[in-house]
């Protein structure tokens, strides 16, 4: 991950030293904000068992196997005890657990990844009542491929180049299939109409400082992210299903994710 | 509630850094892109805008086999320059997979003007997000975008090109931004009928021809808006009755495949009248291969169905009914708009 200001802080008290001479009063301003780390976590599981690529499970009465989940999680931002708002620059993420993809048709493979931590640096100190995010991009981003900012890519298989021919990212991609029928499961949403935000409030505030790494654990749920989607019905979900892909928008916002733990390793 | 934006931290530091001639700093002046007195102003693109290095290396990739797959063929090979950067037939068959395409090649006219959608049914919102699908598509350029990456990356001079344009190493955004800022700066306005709207060099239509700008004012001017002979807008013209082959993604709905309203059934963009006389053949899916065909389309042939334009319903007559003289003024009057800079 990528946040400008880090290094433009650094580069800032590089410069402070090459060039000024009274760079104490503004080192010591620095030291006062004592930005902290913050690691979140976003646990896939399946119920209460940890997901698990390639190995059964039950998820609306059928027994199904993954081999791609994959959701970009944008737009973070914190929520302190004073009620300010810490928004999070260029906080495109991509979180993912995911056997290895072929792209463009076989023109290319994306090698198996499975990633779901993603650390905030920088994080100014404080005590943070909860977390805003997004799942998908922004219609800024999401209507033109050609922007950068943070992981956005258009190399990772998560842009629609051919897809309805709609030039635009996936928001979401799970994929897989029915054990029984080996009938192929690939849901997916897109689209400015499925972008999403929601926020999760934290039971106790979690200090962040320079001390040590905050930790947020963020539990999302495979079985919320399906809820009411009919496999059988609908075993490809896309922009020519947009009512289904509606429900499972819905679904990120509302069904899937929920605290599990924050902690601060100060105490 | 008070917001913070951690970006404001950004230009704390950067005003309190001490200043410094930045000796990497490349000249590249904007693009002077030359509006024609007869048209508005375009619309600007803050995210990129064009200058005079950009176009210069957008237009070597447009030219450039290395953008496919196996580098046999080029943006220009189905937008070729001498056809007003059209292909020339209906459905091409110059991809990688050579098999024919489901849409007909568009020309690339004036699309500085365009703001309203790219492809036949507007499912890219602009140039920069459009050059994806052609690149990537496996019946066209088929290119592994990476390894595009790294074939730039492999000559000299596309390094320096890039680092000239965007002051940066080659990345494949960039490749979309170069491309959109030389398709945005062909202009297309120095033909008979331009030099006669402006007055120029005592241009004047002839008979035939100002019989035919008549008839076109009164029956095509409403989608084909001068003069920029567009309105950028999407109409069912009449050329299905119905609309039954939901197969390809739903490519033979028109534009309710990307609204998903119903309205939008049968839809296309309008596609401009310059240059129609050397961009046969015609409509999305190249079926006429003449402009008389298209009249006479027109003429008898529109069919009626739920989306039909209703410009195109007259006195509860369908279509667009033209004597034979008014054909011929028109055909004559669509020949003034053909200019030849490019070709």
């Amino acid at each position: 991950m990528k946040i400008n200001y880090i290094s433009i802080l650094v580069l800032l008290i590089i410069s402070l030293s090459s060039c000024s001479s009274d760079d104490d009063a503004i080192s010591t301003d620095l030291t006062a904000a004592s930005p902290g780390e913050l690691a979140i976590t976003f646990d896939n599981q399946v119920g209460d068992t940890d997901f698990v690529l390639n190995q059964e499970f039950t998820i609306n009465s059928q027994t199904v196997t993954l081999n791609q989940l994959r959701y970009w999680v944008s737009n973070v931002s914190l929520i302190n005890d004073q009620g300010e708002v810490i928004v999070i620059d260029d906080s495109y993420f991509l979180i993912e657990e995911t056997d290895a993809i072929s792209i463009q048709d076989g023109a290319y493979e994306y090698p198996a990844t499975k990633r779901e931590t993603i650390t905030l640096s920088g994080v100014p100190a404080g005590n943070y009542t909860g977390i805003s995010y997004a799942i998908g991009i922004d219609s800024k981003y999401n209507d033109n491929l050609s922007l950068q900012a943070g992981e956005l890519s258009q190399l990772n298989g998560m842009t629609n180049i051919s897809w309805m021919w709609h030039t635009s990212y996936i928001f979401t991609a799970i994929k897989g299939k029915i054990v029984n029928s080996e009938s192929v499961l690939k849901l997916e949403t897109g689209l400015n109409d499925s972008y999403r935000e929601l926020t999760l409030n934290f039971d106790q505030a979690l200090v962040v400082n320079a001390s040590d790494t905050s930790d947020l654990l963020i539990k999302a749920d495979i079985t919320g992210m399906l809820q009411g989607v009919d496999f059988t019905e609908t075993p490809v979900i896309g922009a020519s299903t947009p009512e289904a892909m509606n429900l499972m928008a819905d679904n990120f916002q509302n069904a899937t994710f929920s605290l599990e733990k924050a902690t601060d390793e100060n105490l | 509630m008070k917001i913070y934006r951690l970006s404001f931290l950004i230009l704390a530091a950067l005003s309190l850094g001490c200043s410094k001639d930045d000796a990497e700093y490349i000249e590249n002046p904007q693009f002077d892109l030359r509006v024609p007195a007869n048209f508005s102003e375009p619309p600007e693109f803050p995210d990129n805008p064009l200058t005079t290095a950009g176009v210069a290396l957008g237009e070597k990739l447009f030219f450039d086999s290395k953008l496919s797959g196996d580098n046999n063929i080029s943006c220009a090979t189905c937008h070729k320059p001498e056809l007003a950067f059209s292909e020339g037939s209906a459905l091409s068959t110059k991809g990688i997979s050579g098999k024919p395409l489901l849409r007909h090649v568009p020309t690339l006219i004036n699309l500085a003007w365009s703001q309203n959608g790219f492809f036949w049914d507007g499912g890219s919102k602009n140039l920069e997000s459009q050059a994806f699908a052609p690149l990537a598509h496996e019946d066209e350029m088929f290119q592994d975008l990476q390894e595009l990456e790294e074939e730039l990356k492999a000559e000299l001079e596309y390094i320096e090109l890039f680092e000239n344009a965007f002051n940066s190493e080659i990345k494949i955004n960039l490749v979309m931004k170069a491309l959109a800022q030389y398709q945005r700066s062909l202009i297309f306005a120095d033909s008979k009928y331009d030099k006669y709207i402006r007055n120029e060099n005592d241009v004047e239509l002839n008979q035939q021809e100002l019989r035919g700008y008549s008839v076109y004012l009164d029956n095509c001017a409403q989608c084909h808006q001068s003069d920029l002979f567009t309105d950028d807008n999407y109409h069912n013209n009449g050329l299905d009755a119905t609309f039954l082959n939901f197969s390809n993604d739903e490519m033979f709905l028109g534009r309710y495949r990307v609204t998903r309203n119903p309205d939008d059934i049968g839809k296309y963009k309008t596609p401009t009248l310059r240059n129609v006389a050397i961009t046969a053949p015609y409509m999305h899916d190249g079926r006429f291969n003449s402009l008389k065909e298209v009249l006479d389309f027109y003429n008898s042939g529109v069919q009626e169905s739920e989306t039909l334009d209703p410009l195109l319903i007259q006195n509860n007559k369908i279509g667009i009914e033209l004597n034979a003289d008014d054909q011929e003024a028109l055909l004559a009057f669509l020949n003034t708009l053909t200019d030849s800079k490019y070709l």
